[in-house]
């Protein structure tokens, strides 16, 4: 199974270390999304502007990433 | 191992003879000592906050029916909607009340730690449970029948007032932590469930993963481990390997949402009177 890692980029950035080994891009998507979600929620557009979850792969290259959006 | 002396009135002193029963329960395996100990309610019960501040003569109705039991991690010691059978008194370790949804999903409602006691209603007469309990951090508990429990409530108006201004601590608990997850942001959601973990078990390490955490709040563990993250390197928070330590406590308050402070000063109040009670 693929490894990816979950980072956070913009105001205060997170870099994954671990990683997590997933079956495909797709679940990495859902996982993605899930945590754009969390990190979102309940927070007003201004705290989120700019931040964004940035999946790379086992050689450091950025796979995809998915802006976060708070809308409170 | 240690041996104790059975004392039930009139009955001469033996040699304890541990005796270790095997019980499957929801695949989950729940090893029981019984033993019958001689000691005071300053010894091993005391350090359940519930059964500590009962009058000499109300825990004179349960002490003969309380055993000693060791809860292991993953045990699920209550199921949702199910009878309940047995009356857990923590003495120590971190018991989750989780709701189960129907595709089976889970998340946490309620934490229960040795300030109280899982299974408490039943004292009052036969009940399900309307969550299921899991533990989350081992440790070991008082353990009574329901039926014993039921026979010393009915004796005693102070034991029965002591479940109800429970009951009514975990209610508010679990109205703030609604509260809590509908409005405030996973950060301080967070930071506020390590605070009561920490509060439970009386200890700054707490021997849970990234997994739990998530599992607990209902977020993905990769959100956690982001949140963990920030927190560790800000110095507050250290994990590795399975276990996360608390090592600024005050700054962690400092994080925490406005619902550690209310749940925390609500359950308090369940251990005051009534003319001393301030919610």
């Amino acid at each position: 199974m693929p490894m990816f890692y979950f980072n956070l980029s913009g105001r205060t950035p997170f870099a994954d270390v671990d990683g997590q080994n997933l079956p495909s891009i797709i679940d990495a998507m859902q996982e993605a999304m899930g945590m754009a979600q969390d990190l979102a929620r309940n927070k007003r557009a201004r705290e989120t502007s700019g931040d964004q979850v940035v999946v790379t792969d086992g050689s450091g290259r950025e796979v995809f990433r998915i802006a976060l959006r708070g809308s409170r | 191992m240690t041996d104790y002396n059975s004392t039930r009135s009139g009955d001469v002193a033996t040699p304890e003879t541990t005796n270790l029963k095997w019980q499957s329960h929801a695949g989950h395996l729940i090893q029981q000592h019984d033993r019958w100990s001689t000691s005071s309610r300053t010894s091993d019960s005391s350090r359940n906050g519930l059964l500590a501040a009962l009058e000499p003569s109300d825990f004179a109705l349960l002490h003969a029916h309380l055993r000693q039991l060791s809860l292991t991690a993953g045990a699920t010691l209550q199921e949702q909607e199910a009878p309940v059978e047995q009356i857990y008194f923590p003495l120590n370790g971190l018991i989750s009340l989780v709701a189960v949804m129907e595709a089976g999903e889970v998340v946490e409602t309620a934490t229960v730690g040795r300030r109280g006691a899982v299974g408490a209603f039943a004292g009052l007469g036969p009940w399900h449970a309307f969550t299921r309990a899991v533990v989350q951090i081992p440790g070991t508990a008082m353990v009574i029948s329901a039926s014993h429990f039921q026979a010393a409530v009915s004796q005693s108006e102070r034991i029965r007032d002591l479940i109800l201004r429970y009951k009514e601590g975990l209610l508010a608990q679990v109205q703030q932590t609604a509260a809590c997850n509908a409005l405030h942001q996973v950060e301080a959601r967070l930071v506020r469930w390590l605070l009561q973990a920490i509060d439970c078990v009386d200890d700054p390490k707490l021997p849970l993963t990234h997994d739990h955490l998530a599992e607990m709040l209902a977020v993905r563990r990769t959100t956690v481990t982001v949140i963990a993250g920030k927190l560790q390197e800000a110095g507050l928070i250290r994990y590795h390997r399975g276990r996360i330590e608390v090592v600024d406590r005050l700054k962690l308050e400092e994080a925490a949402c406005e619902c550690y402070g209310t749940i925390r000063r609500r359950t308090d109040a369940v251990f005051c009177t009534p003319q001393t009670a301030v919610i």
